[in-house]
C-alpha cells in the first residue's frame, strides 16, 4: 500500500489510502446507480427510438403528454393519500407498541417478537397474505363477520372501489409499523430512570409525564423517523398494490409507482416513465430539502 | 435492563392495548400457518383449524417451480451480498478511518441513493439491460442487486467501524501491519457482529427485491418474490398452495433471527449504550 505518514493526533493521514478504499464502491455506485439516474433525467426531457441509445432533446414535450393523461393525476392522488394514511397510522401504532415495550408490562419477548414479525415477512408474501384475509367467500375477516352475526358487513374488500384503497394500505402499515416501533423504542430507551423518577417525586401524573419528560426526547428523533416513513411509502407502495390488485378496481388503487411501472413495462412509453419518476425525484428532493431546513438548530433552544 | 415506565393505573389498559397489538401482529401470520395445512377442500369450510395439518401442500409447492424460484433468489441474494459487503467493508473502512476530500459528498450519496424512490430506476434500467442483453441473466440482475445493496452495506458497517478505537489500529501499524492486514485481521473480526447485521440486513433487502425483478426476469432468473405473485393469475387462486410457499419463502428469516436474535435483541433493549 502507499507509504503512511507519521501517527499523530486525529485521523488525518494524508495519503491515498482513504480515497484508494472507497474508490471501487463509488466506480460500482456510479455506474449501476448515478448514471441510470442521470440518463433518467436525460430521457425525461427527449425521446428514444430503440435499438439506438441516443436521446433527442424534445423539451418538455413528454411532461406535456404526462399532463394530458388523466391517469397520471389519478395515480399522483392515490400515492398522496397513501402517504397521508399510513404515514401517521405506522407512526402511531409504532409509537404505542414501543411503549408498551419499554414500560413495566410483563411478556415482554412474546409481545417483542409479535412486533417484530411483520418485518420479517417480505412484502410480497405479507400482500398474499392479507389477499387471503380479504378473500370475500373465505377469508378470515368476512368469515369472522358472519359468525359474529355481522354479516350485513361483509364486503369484496380488494374488488369494491370504495374501499380497495383503503384495504391495500392496511397491509403496508402492518408490515412497516416495526421499522418505527424499533426505532422509537431506542428513543425512548435514552430516557434515564432518574427523569422518570424525579417526576414522580414532583408528582407528576403519567400524563404529565409522558409530555413533559418523554415527548421533548422523541422530538428530535420523531422528524427523521416521519421523513423516513414517507419515503418509503412513496417508493414502496407499488410491492403491495400490485400482487393485491394490480391497479384496480377502476384504477383506485393506481399508485404512482405502479403507474411507472406500466408506463415503462407494459406500454413501453419511455417517455412518460421517465418523466413521471422525474417529478417524483423532485418531489423527494423537495420533502428532503424541508426537512433540512426545518431541523436546521435554533437560536433559542439549540437543539 | 433498563425498567422504563411504571404503569400504576394504567395497568389494565396498556395489558388490552398490548394484546389487540399483539393480535393484529399475529393475525396474518397464524392465518398463513393454519391455511398452509390445510387441504383444498378445507379451505372453503370456513373452520379456524384444519382437521387434520398436514404437509401436503409443502411437498406439492416444493415439486413445482418453487425450488428453482428459490434458488434463483439464492444465487442472486447471496451474489449481491458477498459483493456489497465486500466492497462495503473497504469503502466503510475508508469513510470512517481517513480524511479525504470529497469524503462528505461521498457519504452523503450513500444516504441518498437508499432514501429514493425505486421508481427512478425503473426506465433506464430496463433500457440498459435490454440493449445490453442483460434482462434475464444472472449477472445484470446481480448488478441491479448491488445497486441498493451496496449503500446499506456502506451505512451500517461506517458505524459499526467508527466503533473500533483508534488505539488499536495505531498499536498494530507501530506492529508494521498494512491497512489492508488491519482492516481483514483487526477490525473485522472485531466488528464481526455488526458486519453479521449488516449481512441480515443486505440479505433480506435482496430476498425482498420485488419491483426490479418483475421488470426485469423471465422464467430462467425470477426469483421467488415475482414467483409467488404468479400463484395469482390463474382464474383459481391456490391458496393453500400459495400460503405453504410465503411460509417457505420467510423460513430464511427465521432461521437467521434464531441465529442473530441474541445481537438483534440485545442491541434493541440494551439501547444506544456501547462500551
Amino acid at each position: 500500500m502507499t507509504p503512511r505518514s507519521p501517527i499523530g493526533p486525529g485521523k488525518r493521514r494524508r495519503n491515498l489510502t482513504g480515497p484508494l478504499l472507497v474508490l471501487p464502491a463509488v466506480l460500482v455506485m456510479m455506474a449501476i446507480t448515478f448514471y441510470p439516474i442521470f440518463f433518467n433525467f436525460v430521457l425525461a426531457f427527449s425521446e428514444i427510438k430503440l435499438p439506438s441509445l441516443v436521446p433527442h432533446f424534445n423539451g418538455i414535450e413528454n411532461f406535456r403528454k404526462l399532463f394530458a393523461d388523466p391517469l397520471f393525476f389519478i395515480s399522483i392522488q392515490n400515492s398522496l393519500l397513501w402517504v397521508l394514511g399510513t404515514v401517521p397510522s405506522q407512526f402511531l401504532l409504532g409509537l404505542a407498541t414501543a411503549l408498551l415495550l419499554n414500560s413495566k408490562v410483563k411478556g415482554k419477548l412474546f409481545f417483542s417478537t409479535a412486533a417484530i414479525v411483520p418485518w420479517a415477512i417480505s412484502p410480497v408474501a405479507a400482500a398474499m397474505v392479507w389477499s387471503w384475509l380479504y378473500q370475500p367467500d373465505f377469508g378470515f375477516f368476512n368469515v369472522m363477520l358472519q359468525n359474529l352475526g355481522l354479516g350485513a358487513l361483509t364486503n369484496r374488500w380488494l374488488s369494491n372501489p370504495d374501499t380497495a384503497l383503503i384495504a391495500t394500505m392496511i397491509p403496508y402499515i402492518w408490515a412497516l409499523t416495526p421499522v418505527a416501533t424499533f426505532v422509537l423504542l431506542g428513543a425512548l430507551q435514552s430516557i434515564s430512570d432518574s427523569l422518570y423518577d424525579a417526576a414522580k417525586v414532583d408528582g407528576a401524573s403519567h400524563l404529565q409525564t409522558f409530555w413533559y419528560v418523554v415527548l421533548p426526547h422523541l422530538r428530535s428523533m420523531m422528524g427523521t423517523l416521519i421523513i423516513l416513513l414517507i419515503f418509503f411509502s412513496i417508493g414502496s407502495s407499488i410491492s403491495f398494490v400490485y400482487p393485491m390488485t394490480g391497479g384496480g378496481p377502476a384504477n383506485t388503487t393506481m399508485v404512482a409507482d405502479l403507474y411507472i411501472f406500466n408506463a415503462t413495462s407494459k406500454r413501453l412509453q419511455f417517455d412518460l416513465g421517465a418523466a413521471a419518476s422525474t417529478l417524483i425525484f423532485l418531489l423527494v428532493v423537495a420533502i428532503a430539502i424541508l426537512y433540512v431546513y426545518l431541523q436546521r438548530p435554533s437560536k433559542t433552544t439549540g437543539k | 435492563m433498563r425498567m422504563g415506565f411504571t404503569l400504576g393505573k394504567w395497568q389494565v389498559f396498556a395489558y388490552v392495548a398490548a394484546g389487540v397489538l399483539s393480535l393484529f401482529y399475529l393475525l396474518p401470520v397464524i392465518s398463513m400457518v393454519l391455511t398452509s395445512l390445510k387441504t383444498p377442500t378445507e379451505l372453503f369450510s370456513a373452520q379456524i383449524f384444519p382437521a387434520r395439518p398436514s404437509l401436503a401442500n409443502y411437498w406439492e409447492v416444493l415439486q413445482g417451480a418453487f425450488g428453482h424460484y428459490a434458488l434463483n433468489s439464492l444465487i442472486l441474494t447471496v451474489c449481491s451480498v458477498a459483493i456489497s459487503t465486500f466492497l462495503g467493508i473497504l469503502a466503510a473502512y475508508g469513510i470512517s478511518k481517513f480524511e479525504f476530500r470529497g469524503k462528505n459528498a461521498m457519504f452523503l450519496s450513500v444516504l441518498f441513493i437508499r432514501l429514493l424512490p425505486r421508481a427512478i430506476l425503473l426506465v433506464p434500467y430496463y433500457i440498459f439491460l435490454s440493449q445490453l442483453h442483460l434482462t434475464n441473466t444472472f449477472p445484470g440482475l446481480v448488478a441491479v442487486y448491488v445497486a441498493f445493496a451496496l449503500p446499506i452495506a456502506i451505512w451500517l458497517l461506517t458505524g459499526f467501524f467508527k466503533t473500533v478505537p483508534r488505539e488499536i489500529e495505531e498499536a498494530a501499524q507501530i506492529d508494521g501491519c498494512s491497512t489492508w492486514q488491519i482492516i481483514w485481521r483487526i477490525v473485522v473480526p472485531m466488528c464481526a457482529p455488526g458486519i453479521a447485521v449488516a449481512v441480515l440486513f443486505v440479505f433480506i433487502d435482496g430476498w425482498d427485491q420485488f419491483t426490479l425483478p418483475l421488470l426485469l426476469t423471465r422464467e430462467a432468473t425470477r426469483p421467488l418474490a415475482v414467483g409467488l405473485v404468479l400463484y395469482r393469475q390463474d382464474a383459481l387462486v391456490l391458496w393453500h398452495l400459495v400460503m405453504a410457499a410465503a411460509v417457505l419463502m420467510t423460513l430464511p428469516f427465521i432461521v437467521l433471527f434464531a441465529i442473530f436474535q441474541k445481537h438483534l435483541i440485545g442491541s434493541m433493549f440494551s439501547g444506544a449504550v456501547k462500551e
